[in-house]
């Protein structure tokens, strides 16, 4: 049965150049999320480190921030998570990777490793995303509880 | 064995293994199970596949369930919906016996005067008329909704659609089986049933079967929703096979509707498959081999069929014991209840015969609703659906062709023949003669008689009538080829759809909310949705609230607000371009009042610009504004091809507000570091930490009160606001909502965007010509407000006084003329008077300052209400 959790993660922002982005793509846990910005999604007590190690690499006009506080995070572990993930929205998980796009239909980054995804959506909306995923999703026994 | 029973109408009707909800009540001697919408005319089981609207009841509440198609279980409640006072004696069925007073289209042509005549006359017709009552009283529960990729998706789980899966599976793919009920359980015939399960059995684990999942649309995509018991499947495959079959023809004849006459595959399967008699004496009318073997199956069972109306080449295989009539038809058929006889016509003079079942099995109509609607998209047919009557040879072979995406031999279907008289659509109550009317009255086309006669436009969509309306068209004018007799367009749903399927997945209220949430409900607050926020509008007292912020220190929760960090090479450029205001001059440190406006200069948003050091922007936008700011930025950014970025950190950042004449005081206490809070220019702001929170603290003046802004990491928000009221416990301080805000803001004369503005106006409007630099190089807007620079004011926003206390949203009067109306309006406790804004029009080209709104005299006054001179502010 799959389970809901809340979860916390670093999270850094990066916008500047393609060629910027290009660089901070081989950052470890970096998802491109436009052409000009690279999020480094990793785990907590990680960012100060992060956002010195993409400032060496982009132009010295590029905007690099810890963006931790802007983002809430849920968890779906299990065997059935992406079966979960499918009462949620209609992007296709990767076997493991980074996914964006609508999930309950709030705007929102997904990265999975196959028995584990990551749902995160701007901080705003983390009660939210609680509440819509045990919504649409409760009968699979997800029910979470507030963060 | 009985395995339970249900509740109908007060009675317990025992259930058998396998019942449905119809078979069930078949068994118990129930026939009529529904009304028919117009004439209330006795309604029963016929199809027995859920193709036609014959059967529907309410099951446990929910209307509009086909009987035939429900499974039955234990303690189940069902009754019937129509009827008055019920289903069986119906005094409604008068409207029977007057056929000639509601002809077709009726309601076109009647109860148009007197003019209330209408309005009468529809509250009546919707009253007697109608499929079910909605269960108003029950709270609506969508059901999951999921989505599913796949290869192929096939559609009807019969031979066709089991061989298209087995073909389509062989590489590799994905494939998906759905059926609206389990596959093979309706099948009548205990050969192909067994033949079915044996299919099932030999899938490849590559195919997935989904069984009580119905296809009711096909959309681009090619997306295909299903309708499962307890969830909606939104499947994306990339190709479709539709195996949806055939339903026999509808016969039209007089008295084709009463209960007791069967299609062929339904009397069958009542039989056949749950064991329960059609009638115990029926007449066979068959045109096809599977309508005589029908017979045969119908004897098995130990029915007694007295005829058989055959063609000629089918004579010879009708069972020895069965009286065969060569080449005869029904002419009418006979009963007030139920079916007593029929009269047939069969080379010689009419004969009665006496039956309480009627078999009709006269060809075959496919059902390929979704395959019309699967035009132009990878979507193929397979068996009865594109070879209608085609042998279960056939419908393998046509599977196993289209599960590989090869193109199926299309057979033309049967074409149904209408005769002179009998019920043509079931749902809606249209007979040939209401087509014959309809036809002379000038609605000639397939189009036009639908939409006039209603005809195909009940829940069954046509399924039953939609090709006797376009035979009839053909008939008429002579040939099936012309435009006029093309068949009319098949839409979604092809089945029944209850709302809260359709519900599922869909979210009617988002609430966002900031850090400091659970702070204002502990406190009391009375949060309500603003923006798109839920925000709290009083912590219970809002005229304390506004008196702490007139006289001592309160705080407010403003992380609501937009909030932009702008940078990258062209930063400037981008900031210049896009706003009104001066932007060089604007050094690091400093802020300035903005307005963004759009191409026609009109005002979209406001807020306050402050400049950054290394040439970067710190932007706020109102509360509700802030997506629709960032999505107007990023798009000049791109229309001007400006190396620019825009970093929407609205939920990066909460905000929190010190105002009052103590905020300063307040902020000195929590401020580390050697300058304080006066340091900051007005307009302006400055980082420092404060409470041991890193913070961006702006100089603002919204509420007309010495007033700091601490931006700082949404996740640092709780201990700000605690550390902030319990540094200023000596001071009074508390927490005010949007309510004293309302009162605060209008006593400023400040406006809301999107309250006090309408859609066109300018800054000169608004009285905001202050806050645009027409000297400066372009911006968005600019053009037009040099072009209407000329112009004169025709409308304008104004402070308006109250002798007494209108409502914001009332009208302005002048001479008995509306010419305006109040947008904003408060009881000022500083003014001692009602105060507000509106918006007023010119009249013979002055702005008139004495006005009414409703009893309350208005004067439009000079704004700022309160302070006028900002002395506060600046205190």
């Amino acid at each position: 049965m799959p389970e809901l959790h809340p979860a916390r993660f670093d999270v850094v922002s990066c916008h500047g150049t393609h060629a910027s982005c290009d660089a901070v793509m081989r950052t470890e846990g970096a998802c491109r999320v436009a052409a000009d910005e690279v999020m480094v999604v990793d785990r907590p007590g990680t960012a100060a480190g992060i956002v010195g190690r993409v400032a060496d690499v982009v132009d010295a006009h590029a905007v690099v921030v810890d963006a931790t506080d802007g983002w809430s995070a849920w968890s779906i572990e299990g065997e059935d998570a992406a079966i979960a993930f499918s009462y949620l929205s209609e992007l296709e998980l990767p076997p493991a990777g980074f996914v964006q796009g609508d999930v309950v239909r709030l705007p929102a980054k997904v990265l999975t490793d196959g028995r584990r995804l990551h749902i995160l959506v701007p901080a705003m909306f983390g009660e939210e995303l609680r509440r819509r995923i045990v919504a649409s999703a409760g009968h699979l026994g997800l029910t979470g509880t507030s963060a | 064995m009985s395995i339970g029973s249900l509740e109908f109408e007060g009675a317990r009707v025992a259930l058998h293994h396998g019942d449905t909800v119809g078979s069930a009540l078949h068994r118990a001697g129930v026939r009529t199970l529904t009304r028919s919408l117009k004439y209330h005319r006795r309604r029963g089981l016929y199809c027995m596949s859920g193709d036609c609207p014959n059967c529907s009841v309410t099951v446990d509440g929910v209307p509009g369930c086909r009987a035939c198609m429900t499974p039955a279980h234990d303690g189940q409640v069902v009754r019937r919906d129509r009827g008055l006072p019920s289903a069986d004696l119906d005094l409604l069925h008068a409207a029977d016996f007057a056929h000639a007073l509601l002809p077709v289209g009726f309601y076109y042509k009647t109860f148009i005067r007197p003019r209330f005549a209408w309005s009468v006359a529809e509250r009546i017709i919707r009253r007697s008329t109608g499929v079910g009552r909605l269960p108003v009283d029950r709270e609506p529960s969508p059901e999951p909704s999921r989505h599913m990729r796949c290869d192929v998706l096939v559609v009807g789980g019969g031979l066709a659609g089991l061989a298209a899966a087995r073909a389509a599976s062989r590489g590799g793919g994905r494939v998906v089986v759905c059926d609206e009920g389990v596959i093979g359980e309706r099948i009548g015939q205990p050969d192909i049933r067994r033949r079915l399960r044996e299919l099932v059995d030999e899938l490849p684990d590559n195919v997935q079967l989904l069984e009580h999942h119905t296809a009711v649309g096909i959309y681009e995509g090619p997306l295909v929703p299903l309708v499962g018991p307890s969830e909606m499947v939104r499947v994306e495959p990339q190709r479709v096979v539709v195996a949806t079959g055939a339903v026999e023809t509808h016969p039209v004849f007089p008295g084709n509707d009463l209960p007791g006459v069967f299609l062929g595959r339904g009397a069958t399967r009542l039989a056949g498959v749950h064991g329960v008699l059609p009638g115990t004496r029926s007449v066979l009318v068959a045109a096809t081999r599977e309508g005589v073997e029908q017979a045969s199956m119908l004897q098995a069972a130990g029915v007694t069929v007295v005829a058989a109306l055959v063609n000629r080449d089918l004579a010879d295989t009708v069972p020895g014991s069965i009286e065969v009539l060569e080449g005869g038809r029904v002419a009418a058929a006979h009963g007030s209840k139920q079916i007593v006889g029929v009269t047939v016509v069969a080379g010689g003079p009419r004969r009665r015969l006496d039956c309480d079942a009627l078999v009709v099995s006269l060809g075959y109509s496919p059902r390929d609703a979704l395959l019309l609607m699967g035009a132009g998209l990878p979507v193929r047919g397979a068996g009865d659906v594109v070879r209608p009557g085609c042998s279960p040879e056939e419908a393998v072979l046509s599977g196993a062709r289209a599960g590989t995406d090869d193109e199926v031999d299309a057979r033309a279907p049967h074409v149904p023949e209408l005769g002179t008289a009998g019920v043509v659509c079931l749902c809606e109550d249209v007979d040939v003669e209401d087509l014959e009317r309809a036809w002379c009255e000038g609605w000639r086309s397939t189009e036009i008689l639908k939409r006039y006669t209603t005809a195909t436009m009940g829940p069954c969509q046509g399924a039953l009538c939609g090709r006797h309306v376009t035979a009839f068209v053909s008939a008429k004018l002579g040939s099936p080829s012309v435009p006029a007799a093309v068949r009319t367009s098949a839409r979604p749903p092809v089945r029944p759809v209850r709302l809260w399927d359709l519900a599922g997945g869909v979210y009617h209220a988002t609430d966002r909310r900031t850090a400091l949430h659970d702070r204002h409900v502990s406190a009391g607050a009375r949060m309500e949705r603003s923006s798109g926020w839920l925000r709290p509008f009083t912590y219970g007292d809002a005229a304390g609230e506004y008196e702490a912020v007139r006289e001592g220190v309160s705080l407010m929760d403003v992380g609501t607000l937009g909030k932009f960090l702008i940078g990258g090479a062209d930063a400037v450029e981008l900031i210049d371009r896009v706003f009104a205001c001066r932007v060089r001059d604007l050094v690091p440190g400093r802020a300035r009042y903005l307005l963004a406006l759009d191409e026609g200069g009109y005002v979209i948003d406001d807020g306050l610009l402050d400049a950054l050091a290394g040439g970067r922007f710190y932007v706020t936008s109102t509360s509700g504004g802030a997506d629709r700011m960032e999505a107007w930025l990023r798009n000049w950014a791109d229309r001007y091809g400006l190396r620019a970025h825009v970093l929407n950190h609205t939920a990066l950042l909460g905000a929190i507000n010190v105002a009052g004449p103590f905020a300063r005081e307040l902020l000195e206490r929590l401020w580390e570091g050697a300058s304080g809070p006066g340091s900051i220019a007005y307009p302006g702001h400055a980082d420092a930490t404060v409470a041991g929170v890193p913070c961006t603290v702006l100089s603002v003046g919204f509420v007309g009160e010495t007033s700091f802004e601490l931006h700082h990491p949404r996740s640092r928000g709780v201990e700000l606001w605690d550390a902030l009221l319990r540094a200023g416990d000596d001071l009074g301080v508390r927490p005010h909502g949007l309510d004293a805000l309302d009162v605060l803001r209008v006593e400023k004369a400040h406006v809301y965007i999107g309250q006090d503005t309408l859609p066109d106006d300018h800054p000169e409007k608004l009285g905001l010509g202050f806050a645009v630099a027409m000297e400066k190089g372009p911006f968005v807007g600019r053009g037009a407000l040099a072009r209407m620079a000329d112009l004169p004011l025709e409308r304008k926003l104004v402070g308006l006084s109250f002798d007494g206390t209108p409502q914001r949203g009332m009208p302005l009067r002048h001479g008995g003329r509306v010419v305006g109306r109040i947008t904003s309006s408060a009881w000022s406790p500083a003014c001692g008077r009602a105060i507000g804004l509106g918006w007023v029009r010119a009249v013979d080209g002055t702005f008139p300052s004495s006005l009414r709104a409703g009893d309350a005299a208005v004067t439009v006054v000079p704004t700022p209400f309160y302070d006028p001179d900002g002395a506060r502010l600046h205190a």
